[in-house]
């Protein structure tokens, strides 16, 4: 079997959203597009995203820390949303496990998102068909796109490559070391949905600051008289400097 | 849930017409004499149109209805197909059984077609229920009340207008006791299921938290943003905003109006034995009050259920797991929830 997934490093996320706009972007273009929104300027506004990053705050004041969770569907290997839909229009796809919504087929009754634990459906009001996360299936088998970038669009888009994408089943492949080696997870195991999506754990970060040596430092910086003088810049004008 | 009407009229229309041809037909089986085949026809056209506008809204539900003959593509493994199957099903032979009524056909076939509309019926009241029971992320709904509630309740609104119908037709005083009786039986089954729902709501154990929904060990975690700049169909769909006290509020109102005061209106009607108007006017006024207290009954439905889906955004209600009847809704009231 394949089955192709994600695999997002918490530890490098740092909650851009570049993803998800990417995503939005290239859908909105692509084969299984457009995402539309609706109201975008007025009130109520209102839009259909394939992917989102969530933020959390953990621990309590003053030993907080921001995470961040970016979500879409995780492609899951007994996925429920498939079981339910009546028209047989969402599917997994027997060649590499994605699970996709042939529009044509859908009639927007909505209840494959009722039967998604993850909240990962997204129904499109003007097109009256429900909508989802495709792994840029469009993309990744497009022969007209340099090997490279038949890749999701989130995973080209992320500036710190917290996104990896391959087959999870390929106990070779990068994505199934990834996992192996960082302990990667699966979201919600209690759904017994099987996800394919994996998340690396995020370490936490244990760095300590002293908030009066902190202050006493930061003053020293923005004190012009107290800041080292800049070298090196004889034959150069400086603009930088005061 | 979001509280959508369309689904609210399917499941309250269907499930009543069929349960008010249900006890028709069989009180005809049963007690010949008392009732006839104008009367059966009657209540068989009432339940056929209760059925057409209970599709009728079903359609509104869809985002593509021109594309709703679909809905049977997977019979084998939908509960939703079979759902829309056999309410196709039931009102198509509910037709054929009115039309040979009209046709005055011999008695066999009347029964044979009868019987079998009933067996379409039973199948309906067991897809329409796992349509809700079989989405396992939604443990209010997930449970065998919500077949037992669906059916009884069926049976007290179809019931309450059988009686009404009776009540209204000259000389039919004996049937219309009868027909008290025996919804009156049901309707107390019906509130004993109720109040065991209700506790059985109140006492869920539920085992997703915030922790498996991210994966964190954390034992503090808070959202802080949900991934949109306002609301969308994750957020709206699956989440509508009540205050505990407006919801306990509307538990009571159901309790009254769906079971205590049709069981205090027909009691008085078996008991008093008042004079046929007065039998009519009870009854009418039974009819009314369980018929808007369904309507509550079904929202709340909706309302109170509490989808896994809601852990990432922000709208997880643990107020659920309170019993409104014990919990001090005073201090919580001020929590949104749903
Ligand atoms: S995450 Fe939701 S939409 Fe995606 S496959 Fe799983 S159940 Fe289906
Ligand atoms: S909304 Fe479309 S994909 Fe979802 S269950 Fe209904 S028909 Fe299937």
């Amino acid at each position: 079997m394949t089955q192709k997934a994600l695999v997002i490093d918490l530890n490098k996320c740092v909650g851009c959203h570049a993803c998800a706009v990417n995503c939005k972007a290239w859908n909105t273009g692509g084969e299984y597009g457009p995402l539309p929104d609706v109201n975008p300027y007025g009130k109520d506004p209102d839009g259909v995203w394939f992917n989102r990053v969530q933020t959390y705050e953990v621990g309590q004041y003053p030993d907080t820390e921001i995470r961040y969770l970016p979500k879409s569907c995780m492609h899951c290997k007994d996925a429920p949303c498939v079981e339910v839909c009546p028209t047989g229009a969402s599917f997994k796809r027997e060649e590499d496990g994605i699970v996709l919504v042939n529009y044509d087929a859908c009639i927007g009754c909505k209840y494959c998102s009722w039967a998604c634990p993850y909240g990962c459906r997204e129904y499109d009001p003007l097109a009256g068909v429900m909508k989802k996360c495709t792994l840029c299936a469009d993309r990744i088998n497009n022969e007209s796109l340099p090997v490279n970038e038949r890749q999701p669009a989130c995973v080209l888009a992320c500036p710190t490559g917290a996104r990896s994408f391959g087959d999870i089943d390929d106990p070779q492949s990068e994505v199934s070391n990834q996992i192996k080696d960082k302990h990667g997870y699966k979201l919600l195991p209690e759904s017994q949905a099987n996800p394919s999506n994996h998340y690396l754990p995020k370490r936490t970060n244990h760095i300590r600051v002293d908030l009066e040596d902190f202050k006493a430092k930061r003053k020293a910086k923005i004190d012009p008289d107290k800041r080292p003088k800049p070298t090196g810049l004889k034959n150069a004008e400086d603009f930088a400097s005061p | 849930m979001h509280p959508e009407m369309s689904l609210i009229n399917l499941l309250i229309l269907s499930t009543s017409g069929q349960g008010l041809f249900v006890l028709s037909f069989l009180f005809r089986v049963f007690f010949p004499e008392q009732v006839s085949d104008e009367l059966l026809l009657q209540s068989g056209i009432l339940a056929f149109i209760m059925q057409l506008f209970g599709i009728a809204a079903s359609f509104l539900h869809l985002g593509s209805p021109l594309k709703a003959t679909r809905v049977l593509n997977k019979l084998n493994h939908s509960w939703l197909s079979k759902e829309i199957l056999t309410i196709s099903v039931f009102t198509f032979l509910l037709a054929l059984h009115l039309i040979l009524i009209m046709m005055a056909y011999p008695k066999f076939w009347l029964e044979v077609t009868g019987s079998m509309a009933i067996v379409a019926s039973g199948t309906f009241f067991i897809s329409t229920s796992m349509v809700y029971a079989s989405i396992r992320f939604i443990k209010e709904w997930a449970n065998k009340y919500t077949l037992a509630n669906f059916t009884i309740t069926g049976f007290i609104v179809g019931g309450s207008l059988l009686i009404s119908i009776l009540s209204l037709s000259a000389n039919n005083r004996p049937a219309t006791d009868q027909a008290v009786f025996i919804v009156l039986l049901i309707t107390f089954f019906g509130l004993i299921t109720k109040l065991l729902t209700y506790r059985f709501n109140s006492r869920m154990y539920i085992s997703v938290n915030e922790q498996s929904a991210t994966g964190s060990s954390e034992p503090s975690i808070q959202l802080m943003d949900t991934g949109a700049a306002y609301q969308h169909f994750n957020t709206t769909e699956y989440h509508h905003p009540i205050s505990l006290k407006a919801k306990a509020v509307q538990k009571r109102g159901v309790l009254l109006l769906v079971y205590l005061t049709p069981i205090v209106l027909w009691s008085a009607s078996l008991l008093l034995k008042p004079k046929a108007p007065f039998v009519a006017g009870l009854s009418l006024l039974a009819f009314f009050s369980c018929f808007s207290g369904i309507y509550i009954e079904r929202r709340l439905f909706f309302i109170e259920a509490n989808h896994w889906q809601n852990l990432y955004y922000g709208n997880f209600n643990r107020f659920n797991l309170k019993n409104p009847f014990l919990t001090k809704t005073k201090n919580l009231s001020k929590d949104v929830s749903g």
